[in-house]
């Protein structure tokens, strides 16, 4: 039974998966006038990369049991699911024409024998879907302290569309490659964005907010005034790389042409080797070492401690974090001094913006269906071409070319390495926040803060109500650590002691619920096994740039979205070639943000002409002055 | 708001500026009308209503601001009503542009008037005063450091402050202040004003109690928080200056007696108001005026003579003295008193006794702390020009410096070469500090020898230092003017050769034990006739551009010339008594 109509069928480009990066292909693709068929065989948007309410997430976090509710097996939209059964039934029958029960279950058998066109082959696709997940656990009153937890319990799922959990949750940068996308494409008209409030950092001596701003080191109340001076000293002189307006005085904006900054051409200047160690470069700085870690963990937000098996900072790259950081700083948000973003919902509601956009542009949209199949056009030479694909419900789709997430087209489970890059984490839902202060936060636990030290730096990322993740009164942590070794036993005893740690300080907050999982990308280079009839087929179709393949959520930078885009305009040009536009700012923005301010002096215009026209008679004045309030 | 441009740069299209074009023809077409009316003093409704419209487009004209404020006063319509309206308007057009003086004078001018309508209610009065304020706060929230905004706000508090003087329910406006000083200097510290308010609120005005008293060793501390983090603010080292110089009042530094005179020195330029001598009133005269005051006003001075017809014989005086001073603005009166001994300048025993004027104990205490903790800044730092600049001025004000201790100034000027000459003065004027303590070593019949300092100008402070001199060189400096050496009544010997003294060769006749005096070399004219001291015997006019026949000169500048003769040597010209 076919979903989808013959016109449909026809697209350019088929992308498969809802991911945030195969969201941003897609708009980009339609937004060029090419047609988009956009698929994915989950039943909510966001691949990878999605936020889920919390019977979902339960549910996906391996506690079925909680996640189950009346009317299990359709699964509609959130608050349709608040209703008695009756209730939604009725009312979700209208909403539901194009799915039935019986395709979902249709046997994969059927369409085995789907017969395939003239001319053309079939390459079957693994039926099975793996994610980049694993070890998941889902534990409610994980330390058995509360008394009302089956309350709480029922409370909570009453209403589960209140919580958007990340499975990988992401922020961005004020002033980033993404945030430029998402204003000129006009995507970010779709999302709201939370500043973050503050950093702090756990050391031994307690949370110490870090300050960022010359405002803040002046207030600062841990550091020394000598310490100030190094911090300050170390930004001015690292200024010429990385401009801001927040750390400059009067003097130094140019106002005073003798204390105008001259910045040495060459970094060679500062006396900084660019593939040097950075932590070295800090030292030859004068900073004690805190600062260091400062530094290097909450501005830089380096994922690794300095220890051998993982990987160093480089001047380079810190250099490169350093100014992504510095350039976003206050540039948005009043009282917000990080310059980082929470996309308020999640990061899910990214790629949805994106999707969105697409569909503005007739991309057309079906979730719940998977690819069995890739379709392939013998050509006169005797090689085969991509032309398309066939859905679990059988129809067969027209398209050249090919996005797909990596978990969807996975062939052949690639053995996990025990030696890749991994992220351990760690989401809790607590009865306060965890950082001392409401709102969104980061707090980042440098090893040595704590004793015996942790294998390696743990970010904590605070959420509470103001970002649509959570309802009132609850705060979410997610705690994540990078990992390279293998997990071993105990995978989250580093995780478990820093939440302890950071309950120890407020000891009356309950946990309510834990999840622990481990995140770990797959290797897109080993993706499939190149020898069997589908993976050579593949592997030929990824040469000749036909198809492309997405990589999971990276493990490391854990808490950034930085690759997203970058990926998206790499496989957009290698498509359509670099010098066809990405994202182009749609007509009815430019055309807004030209009117704007001449709207008032335009309206103002009018006025007076209407006014010169009945120059005789003339209002009351108190009752020009009512209006002009009233606009 | 500072260093950043007024308007954004893009260049609009062709589109945009024709239609902007369009607009503003329209508007000047209603600007124009609207001149017309005021040109033929049309005074009605209508009128006042074209003007809100044309303020509303276009808020920076100052003559429609004052057409509206005639046609305000010259209405029949309820007063406070229109104001309150015009209350709307300014403030609507604030919000568009906060830099332009004519809307800012409109709005002082409207709540005048507003105030006067609502005397004698005072909730009215309140809420208007308090809406005032909050507005002032707004909008400080977007420019900081917006200085029509800040002596909005000043004018506003004054007349909160005036008009709850009697009140007891008056809220704490000294706190208000204090808090609004403290969250803007910690949102940014590079902000005059605010550190300025705090000044403000730490001083006496008016013979009263400073308004509030905060804890000196806190504010030092705080402020050097702020030196640490940009030590290359003015504003925070200006703070800086105040605590540790800038809040003394002045105070007697000695009294001394020239032929059977009384003289009176203080540490700043004040004003007296009311002095006493042994107990009985007298009065004096200022001998050592503030610089640039004029002959017509030298109310301000350094140096005071008691004016007297006797001879002053007693041993010991006792001077009460009523002073006004004037520091940041501000007017502050105080007492001074000496009691003892004064100076006796014709004896010829040496004496520092006018270098002896001892900072209080707490003071110096203080000041010592600050020099370690800018001498530790200056580790870290060590090109910091306000730095150098800070703990030169303390050591200054601590000790009297050897001359070759005073290398900072060069450092200075070298790292700050668009103040080069400020360093240079105030090295020069060190130098005569170290010279002059010197001289008063070896007592007064030695001669003082200040010159090639590069000096522009004698401070009076300086001057009032070496009173009692007798032999002064001042060759080959850079003064403009005599200025405080013509009070330097104990003066036998002057010479002030090669410098760019302008003004009349008759104005030294007013130190009256001059003997000889060497003018050569300056931009002297000659116009008045004086009647120089019978004991002047010789004078240089030589190389003045403007002195060009001395015989002439001569018989222009003197009541008895035929008593003069010239003596012409070698380049030289002298006009000797015969």
């Amino acid at each position: 039974m076919a979903l989808l109509t013959d016109d449909e069928c026809q697209a350019d480009v088929v992308v498969l998966g809802t991911g945030l990066t195969e969201s941003i292909v897609a708009a980009a693709v339609a937004r060029s006038g090419r047609r988009v068929l956009h698929l994915d065989a989950a039943e909510t948007y966001g691949g990878a990369g999605r936020s889920l309410p919390l019977r979902e997430y339960i549910a996906w976090a391996g506690d079925a049991r909680d996640a189950r509710m009346p009317g299990d097996g359709v699964q509609a939209g959130g608050d349709l699911r608040s209703l008695p059964r009756h209730g939604w039934q009725r009312l979700w029958e209208p909403f539901a024409p194009r799915r039935t029960p019986e395709t979902a279950e249709m046997p994969e058998e059927t369409r085995e024998q789907t017969e395939v066109p003239e001319g053309q082959r079939a390459f079957a696709l693994s039926p099975e879907r793996t994610e980049c997940y694993a070890e998941r656990s889902f534990e409610w009153d994980p330390f058995q302290q509360m008394n009302g937890i089956r309350r709480k319990k029922n409370e909570l799922l009453r209403n589960p569309s209140a919580f958007s959990l990340d499975l990988s949750p992401r922020l961005l940068y004020g002033r980033s490659e993404h945030v430029d996308v998402l204003i000129e494409s006009g995507v970010a008209r779709y999302l709201e964005f939370q500043g973050l409030k503050f950093t702090r950092v756990l050391t031994s001596e307690g949370l110490i907010s870090v300050p960022l701003t010359k405002s803040e080191i002046f207030q600062d109340a841990h550091l020394s005034k000598a310490e100030k001076r190094m911090l300050m000293r170390f930004i001015t002189s690292i200024q010429p790389y990385v401009s801001s307006l927040a750390f400059q005085s009067a003097a130094q904006l140019g106002v005073d042409q003798a204390a105008k900054i001259k910045g040495p051409s060459d970094q060679s200047a500062l006396g900084m080797e660019l593939d040097g160690s950075w932590r070295a470069f800090l030292q030859q700085q004068n900073l004690s070492e805190r600062l260091q870690d400062f530094i290097t963990y909450s501005i830089c937000l380096w994922d690794w401690a300095p220890t051998e098996a993982f990987p160093q900072l480089s001047c380079r790259e810190a250099l490169e974090r350093l100014g992504a950081f510095i350039s976003s700083l206050g540039l948005y948000g009043r009282g917000t001094s990080m310059p980082l973003l929470f996309p308020m919902y999640g990061i899910g509601e990214v790629s949805q913006g994106y999707t969105r956009l697409c569909a503005v542009h007739r991309g057309v949209y079906a979730l719940r269906t998977r690819a069995t199949h890739l379709l392939a056009q013998e050509e006169e030479d005797g090689t085969m071409q991509l032309s398309g694909l066939v859905t679990c419900r059988g129809e067969q789709i027209k398209a050249s070319r090919l996005v797909a997430a990596c978990g969807e087209l996975l062939q052949d489970q690639v053995p996990s390495q025990s030696s890749s890059q991994h992220c351990r984490r760690m989401t809790v839902l607590l009865s306060s926040p965890p950082l001392g202060e409401e709102g969104v936060s980061l707090c980042v636990v440098p090893p040595q803060s704590l004793d015996p030290p942790l294998q390696n730096v743990v970010q904590v990322l605070q959420l509470d109500f103001s970002s649509g993740a959570c309802p009132h009164g609850y705060f979410l942590a997610h705690l994540s650590q990078a990992s390279i070794s293998d997990p071993g036993p105990l995978p989250f005893a580093d995780l478990d002691r820093v939440l302890e740690e950071l309950l120890k300080r407020s000891p009356k907050t309950a946990c309510i619920f834990r999840c622990r999982y481990l995140q770990r990308p797959r290797d897109v280079a080993t993706r499939w096994d190149v020898s069997t009839r589908t993976g050579g087929f593949m592997e030929r179709c990824l040469h000749e740039e036909r198809l492309a393949v997405v990589s999971d959520p990276p493990a490391v930078p854990q808490l950034l979205a930085v690759q997203e885009v970058h990926d998206a305009r790499r496989i957009f040009g290698s498509f359509f070639g670099a010098e066809s536009a990405f994202l182009p700012k749609p007509q009815h923005v430019a055309e807004e943000e030209m009117s704007g301010s001449l709207e008032e002096l335009e309206h103002f215009n009018q006025q007076m002409q209407a006014q010169e026209a009945q120059e005789a008679q003339e209002p009351p004045v108190a009752s020009l002055v009512q209006e002009d309030a009233e606009q | 708001m500072h260093g950043r441009v007024k308007k954004d740069v893009v260049e609009p299209t062709a589109e945009e500026k024709a239609k902007q074009r369009e607009q503003v023809r329209t508007a000047r077409s209603l600007f124009a009308k609207l001149l017309d009316l005021r040109q033929s003093q049309t005074y009605n409704d209508q009128a006042l209503e074209m003007t809100f419209k044309a303020l509303q487009f276009h808020p920076e004209f100052p003559t429609l601001w004052g057409y509206r404020r005639e046609l305000l006063t010259r209405t029949e319509k309820p007063l406070e009503e229109l104001l309150k309206m015009e209350m709307k308007l300014v403030e609507k057009a604030l919000r568009r542009s906060q830099k332009v003086y004519s809307i800012w004078f409109h709005r002082k001018w409207a709540i005048e008037r507003l105030f006067q309508e609502v005397e004698g209610d005072e909730a009215k009065a309140q809420s208007l005063l308090n809406t005032e304020l909050e507005l002032c706060n707004q909008l400080l929230e977007v420019d900081e450091r917006n200085f029509h905004c800040w002596n909005h706000r000043m004018y506003v508090m004054d007349l909160m402050r005036t008009k709850g003087k009697h009140d007891p329910n008056q809220m704490d406006l000294n706190a208000i202040d204090l808090t609004l000083s403290t969250d803007l200097i910690n949102k940014n510290f590079s902000n005059y004003s605010a550190w300025h308010l705090r000044t403000l609120l730490q001083q006496p005005v008016a013979g009263e109690e400073p308004r509030i008293k905060l804890n000196l060793e806190e504010e030092l501390e705080w402020v050097q928080q702020g030196i640490y983090t940009e030590p290359n603010d003015q504003s925070v080292w200006l703070y800086h200056q105040w605590l540790t110089l800038g809040s003394t009042s002045p105070e007697i530094i000695h009294c001394a007696v020239l032929q059977g005179e009384l003289y009176m020195f203080f540490s700043q330029a004040c004003r007296l108001t009311s002095t006493s001598l042994n107990g009985s009133s007298g009065r004096f005269e200022a001998i050592l005026p503030r610089r640039r005051s004029t002959a017509r006003v030298r109310s301000w001075a350094v140096g005071w003579r008691f004016v007297t017809d006797d001879r002053i014989v007693q041993k010991t005086v006792e001077v009460e003295v009523a002073v006004e001073s004037c520091g940041t603005g501000i007017l502050k009166q105080s007492q001074c008193t000496f009691k003892g001994q004064p100076i006796d300048l014709d004896s010829d025993t040496p004496s520092t006794a006018t270098f002896e004027h001892q900072l209080p104990l707490e003071q110096s205490e203080i000041l010592k702390a600050e020099l370690a903790r800018i001498e530790e800044l200056l580790e870290i730092e060590p090109d910091c020009r306000w730095a150098l600049l800070a703990r030169m001025r303390l050591q200054l004000a601590c000790s009297i410096p050897e001359e070759t201790t005073l290398e900072d100034f060069e450092r200075m000027s070298s790292l700050d070469p668009l103040r080069a000459n400020f360093y240079a003065d105030s090295k020069a004027n060190a130098v005569l500090h170290r010279r002059s303590y010197d001289w008063s070593l070896e007592g007064w019949q030695h001669p003082l020898n200040l010159a090639n300092l590069g000096l522009k100008h004698l401070a009076p402070t300086a001057a009032a230092l070496i009173f009692g001199v007798r032999i002064l060189k001042l060759d080959e400096n850079a003064l403009k003017d005599f200025g405080p050496l013509l009070g330097l009544a104990s003066l036998i010997e002057l010479s002030v050769s090669r410098n760019q003294i302008r003004g009349d060769v008759a104005e030294v006749f007013a130190l009256k034990r001059l003997q000889r005096i060497d003018l050569s070399w300056n931009f002297l004219s000659v116009g008045i006739r004086g009647s120089p001291p019978q004991t002047l015997r010789e004078i240089d006019m030589s190389g003045n551009p403007n002195i060009l026949d001395l015989a002439d000169a001569l018989d222009l500048l003197m009541v008895d010339p035929a008593s003069w003769k010239l003596q012409v040597e070698a380049g030289q010209c002298l006009a000797c008594r015969q």
